[in-house]
Formats: structure tokens, C-alpha cells, sequence
């Protein structure tokens, strides 16, 4: 029966809708309570019952973090960090992904086995033997040792994204353009890259991502105040006796903000780079 | 197509050349750790030692006795465990939601993905924050709607802590399993479909019997780097708890952690170290039996 047909179809329109959006509160529930949560004036913050939205909107928790702590000086540390893990695990990792597609020569899967291997080694495991080396090495509280380790971990991962993007790549193209006379380097820089652009700005974006939240290097590597990065300090904001709630709230936001931002803009370069890894394996 | 012997040469060098940044980095920061730690882990080093000299196994039997690290495997497996089949599942639904094309898709797509790209400290000031005892929103409106008599204590209360924060954990790997299976999705030809249609099968039918053979391979990858992921993880738990109350919430990485840079107990920390490496092993070689079955079939 007809109208038999159509109750079924809205039944499932209604399920799916319910289903949706069951998982959109479950999801975005957190992150919306946060924010929220950063505006109300400490008086509405403790208060019970608690207001879903905030009653007054209070900028005090940001005016508290910026007057009463140091936070926003570690944003810049966390930034410094991550340019330089982007840049140099791009540069490592274009070059290494080029080679493992392009170039044929004995090993060649063994060394990839072994980049395999890489990604998916703990990093729990060379945490305190690699922060023994590094303090012989003078390094600890210095940028460049968290930056070494971060590469044990963005190195392997971009790597392996980009080498499913390159493979990807039809070598025509490079082919053509060293008919044309372009030596084989000059074909990656002319040809290659310009193509590869939206797994590399991927790359970038995971890079960036990985290294701006890494927290247990830098927990690790990093003791002197002044050096430490974001995530670090908050997290040592965290673990007082005394929480202010106020101010911690403020500095999520903080700590989040660029990180939403970035993502605003590279979504799709985001999800691309997640789905190449996911079907080339 | 003829290449000269000397041109082939030269392409290797420069093959290796290229590969070799990666590979220095792997040795030197990956490798050499590693073998560093293996080697202590035989050694008595620890705070007040300045000259370790082997001691054997020791380190080994003591571990294999404390019950710290009996409750922290416990832990490690339950944590790995749940919280790979809770991503899966949840992950599994959203790809499926996702694949279908409806107004505002993409903006719920990108909605998804936030709990992944979110800082770890940050996810840990959420969910301290939503479930405070006195001030956090969850109690409240459990209360309000009478599931629990009164506020709980879901960090300070020993049973409740780890499903807490598998909770958490499993909140913030949705995203990425999400993506993966959606990418996995989207490769199922739509002739597939309409033809499981077309011979009657209904929602549930094509699900297991189209959808998930056919994206085996994406699954297996999946299921693979998240139980990896899970089981080293340290950041989500310390960051909450860091491993309390006491050490209910203890894992694996959790141990080594407080064993290497609490107690300053080197030689602790290292023996700690190969166990998990020994577990990881175990069950990188389980997912490898298993790969080399379906290539079989």
C-alpha cells in the first residue's frame, strides 16, 4: 500500500535525523561547553544549577589569563616548534616519498618495511632513553631536541601519506617533461610537485596538527618555564592543588582556536590525506 | 628500453640519497633508543647509581611480580580493547551516515572531525570540567532526571575512572576511524548496490554482506592502526588522572612513564619497555597472520 510505503520512508528520514543528531550532541556537546563555559563571569561559573548558556557574556576568564599568567607567550613557543617540525619533515619527507615511488633500486621495499616499522613504534618506549641522549647532548630545554622528537613521529606518518599520493601520480607526466630535456630532479621540482600540492599542504596540516598537541616529548624534553609550549602549560595549570577553573577554560580556547582555524580552511586536505593512507595502506 | 649500466647506478645513488634523511632519522632517534633501552633494562641504573653495572634479569622478575604492572597490563588490554571496538562501531555509524548525501553534509562531516584535531590537553580540561563532581553539567542533569541519586565521582572513584576514560579516548579517535571508513565506503562500485537491491536484500543484508567484504581491506588497516594507537597511548590518561586515583588507571606506557621519571628507576622503566615491545610484537605478527590469509583467499 502506498501510504504503507511513504510511513516506512519517513520513519527512516525521522531515524536518521534522530541518529544525527544524537551523535552531533555527543560530539559537539564538549566542545561548545568549553566555550561556553571560557564567557560566563565567575560568579555564574560555580553556581548551581548550571545555565546551558551563559546568562551574561564575560570576557574576564581572558582577561585574567592574559594579566594573571603567561600563557599566551607559550602560544608562540608552540608555534616556533611546529613551523620548524612542518618544514622539516616536508622536506625530509617529499624527498623520501619521491624516491620510494620514483626511483627503482635494491631494498627498496625493505627500507619502506622499515619506515612502516617507524610508524607505528610507541614513542613511549624511546621517551626516556632518547631524553638520555638528548641531555648528554645538551639539548633538553632547547627548541631543536623537541623538534627531533617530534620527527620520530611526523617524518614516518607523512612519509607514508605521501608515498600512496605520489603513487598515485601517473609518471607520464615526469616522463614527457624529461623527453623534454628536464633532468630527473627538475622534473620533481616543475612537474611533480606543483601536482602533488594537496597531499603536501596534507602533510603540512598533519605536521602541524601533531606537533602543536604533542604533549609527552615536551613534557619530557622540556622543564625550563620559559620554553615550554602551549599544551604544556596548560597542562601544568591543570595539575595544581588550587584549579582556576576560569582561566583554564580561557586557555583551551586558546590553545584550540588556531587549531579549528587551520582546520576551517584544510578540511578537505585533511580528509584527503586521511582516506589516501586508509586505501593505499 | 636500454638504460646503461652506468645510468642505473647513478639513479640508485641518487635514490638512496634521497631516502637517506629518513633513514637517519629513523637509526638515530628511533633504532639507537631503542637498543639503548634494551641494554638497560639488564642494568641496575636508577637514581643514586652512578656506575650500572648488569644485573641480569632482575629487573624482569621484579616487574613480572609487582602488581602495578599486573593491574597496568590488565588495564593496557582492557583500555586496547573496548576502545577499539567503541570507535569502530561509533565510527563505523558515522561513515555510513556521512556516505549518504544530504544538505549540510560536508558541514557536519568537518563537525565530526574536531574531537581528533582538539589538543589532548585540552580534551582532558573538557571532560575534567563536564564531569566535575560539584560543578560539572553531567551530574547535574543526571541527577535532574533521577539516574543517580547524587553527584558521582567519576575520576576519584576506582571502578568508574577506566571506563571513563575509555569513554574519553574512544570520543576522541571517532574522527579518524570515521575518515577511514569513509574513504572505504566510497570505493564500493554503486552497481554492487543496486544489483544487492535488485535482488531483494534489504538495509541490514547488504550492510554485512556487500559493504563490510568488500571494504575488508580498509577495516583490517583501521582496526590495525588503532589498536596500535590505543594501546601506546599515554597522553589521554596521564593528562586526566596521570594514572590515579592511585594507580587504578595505570597502562602499560603509564608505568614506564612514572618508573623512568617519578621513581627514577631506569632499569624498571626499560624491562617495562620490553614487555610492551614483546606485546606489540605479538600482536603486529597476529594482524600479519591474518593479512597473509586474506591475500590468500
Amino acid at each position: 500500500m502506498t501510504c504503507c510505503r511513504s510511513f516506512i520512508k519517513i520513519a527512516k528520514v525521522l531515524f536518521f535525523i534522530l541518529l544525527l543528531s544524537f551523535f552531533t550532541m555527543l560530539i559537539a556537546f564538549p566542545i561548545y561547553w568549553i566555550f561556553a563555559s571560557s564567557l560566563k563571569p565567575a560568579d555564574e561559573l560555580f553556581v548551581l544549577p548550571v545555565t546551558l548558556l551563559p546568562g551574561r557574556i564575560s570576557v574576564q576568564n581572558f582577561i585574567n589569563l592574559f594579566n594573571k599568567t603567561d600563557v599566551p607567550f607559550y602560544f608562540f613557543n608552540s608555534v616556533y616548534v611546529s613551523v620548524w617540525v612542518t618544514v622539516i619533515t616536508i622536506a625530509i619527507s617529499t624527498l623520501g616519498a619521491y624516491s620510494l615511488t620514483r626511483y627503482h633500486y635494491a631494498g627498496r621495499e625493505l627500507i619502506a618495511k622499515l619506515i612502516l616499522f617507524a610508524y607505528i613504534f610507541p614513542g613511549i618506549l624511546i621517551l626516556f632513553p632518547l631524553h638520555q641522549i638528548i641531555v648528554k647532548l645538551r639539548l633538553n630545554d632547547n627548541f631543536f631536541g623537541l623538534i627531533l622528537a617530534d620527527l620520530t613521529f611526523t617524518v614516518p606518518f607523512c612519509l607514508w601519506m605521501l608515498r600512496a599520493f605520489f603513487a598515485q601520480l601517473p609518471v607520464s607526466l615526469e616522463e614527457s617533461a624529461r623527453i623534454d630535456g628536464c633532468t630527473k630532479i627538475g622534473a620533481f621540482f616543475r612537474v611533480l610537485l606543483p601536482i602533488a600540492t594537496p597531499g603536501i599542504v596534507a602533510s603540512c596540516v598533519f605536521a602541524f596538527i601533531l606537533s602543536w598537541n604533542e604533549y609527552m616529548f615536551a613534557l619530557v624534553f622540556i622543564t625550563k618555564d620559559s620554553s615550554k609550549t602551549l599544551p604544556l602549560r596548560i597542562a601544568g595549570l591543570l595539575g595544581h592543588q588550587y584549579i582556576d577553573w576560569g582561566i583554564l577554560l580561557a586557555s583551551s580556547v586558546i590553545a584550540t582556536f588556531p587549531i579549528i582555524i587551520a582546520f576551517m580552511f584544510f578540511q578537505k586536505y585533511l580528509i584527503q590525506g586521511i582516506s589516501a593512507g586508509a586505501i593505499k595502506g | 628500453m636500454l638504460i646503461s649500466s652506468k645510468k642505473s647506478l647513478q639513479e640508485a645513488a641518487a635514490g638512496y640519497f634521497l631516502i637517506l634523511p629518513v633513514i637517519l632519522v629513523i637509526i638515530f632517534l628511533v633504532i639507537y633508543p631503542m637498543i639503548t633501552s634494551i641494554y638497560i633494562s639488564f642494568t641496575n641504573k636508577r637514581l643514586g647509581v652512578p656506575f650500572p653495572k648488569i644485573t641480569g634479569f632482575t629487573n624482569y622478575v621484579q616487574v613480572l611480580k609487582s602488581a602495578v604492572f599486573e593491574r597496568s597490563l590488565r588495564n593496557s588490554i582492557f583500555w586496547t580493547l573496548a576502545s577499539g571496538i567503541l570507535q569502530f562501531i561509533l565510527g563505523m555509524t558515522l561513515a555510513l551516515i556521512l556516505n549518504q548525501s544530504f544538505k549540510g553534509r560536508f558541514f557536519f562531516r568537518g563537525l565530526f572531525i574536531v574531537p581528533w584535531v582538539t589538543p589532548g590537553v585540552v580534551v582532558a580540561i573538557t571532560y575534567r570540567w563536564l564531569l566535575n563532581g560539584m560543578v560539572g553539567i553531567v551530574n547535574q542533569i543526571m541527577v535532574a532526571i533521577h539516574i543517580i541519586p547524587e553527584p558521582v565521582g567519576w575520576f576519584s572513584d576506582p571502578r568508574l575512572v577506566m571506563p571513563v576514560l575509555i569513554y574519553i579516548n574512544v570520543w576522541r579517535g571517532i574522527p579518524f576511524m570515521m575518515i577511514t571508513l569513509l574513504a572505504g565506503l566510497q570505493t564500493i562500485p554503486v552497481e554492487l548496490i543496486e544489483a544487492a537491491k535488485a535482488d531483494g536484500a534489504g538495509v541490514i543484508r547488504r550492510f554485512f554482506f556487500v559493504t563490510m567484504p568488500y571494504m575488508r581491506h580498509v577495516i583490517f588497516i583501521g582496526l590495525l592502526i588503532f589498536t596500535l594507537w590505543n594501546f601506546n597511548n599515554f597522553d589521554m590518561i596521564y593528562l586526566t588522572t596521570r594514572g590515579g586515583p592511585g594507580t587504578f588507571s595505570f597502562t602499560l606506557p603509564i608505568m614506564i612513564y612514572s618508573a623512568a621519571f617519578e621513581e627514577i628507576e631506569y632499569g624498571k622503566a626499560a624491562s617495562i619497555s620490553s614487555f610492551m615491545f614483546i606485546f606489540l610484537m605479538i600482536i603486529a605478527m597476529i594482524y600479519l597472520q591474518m593479512m597473509s590469509r586474506e591475500g590468500d583467499e
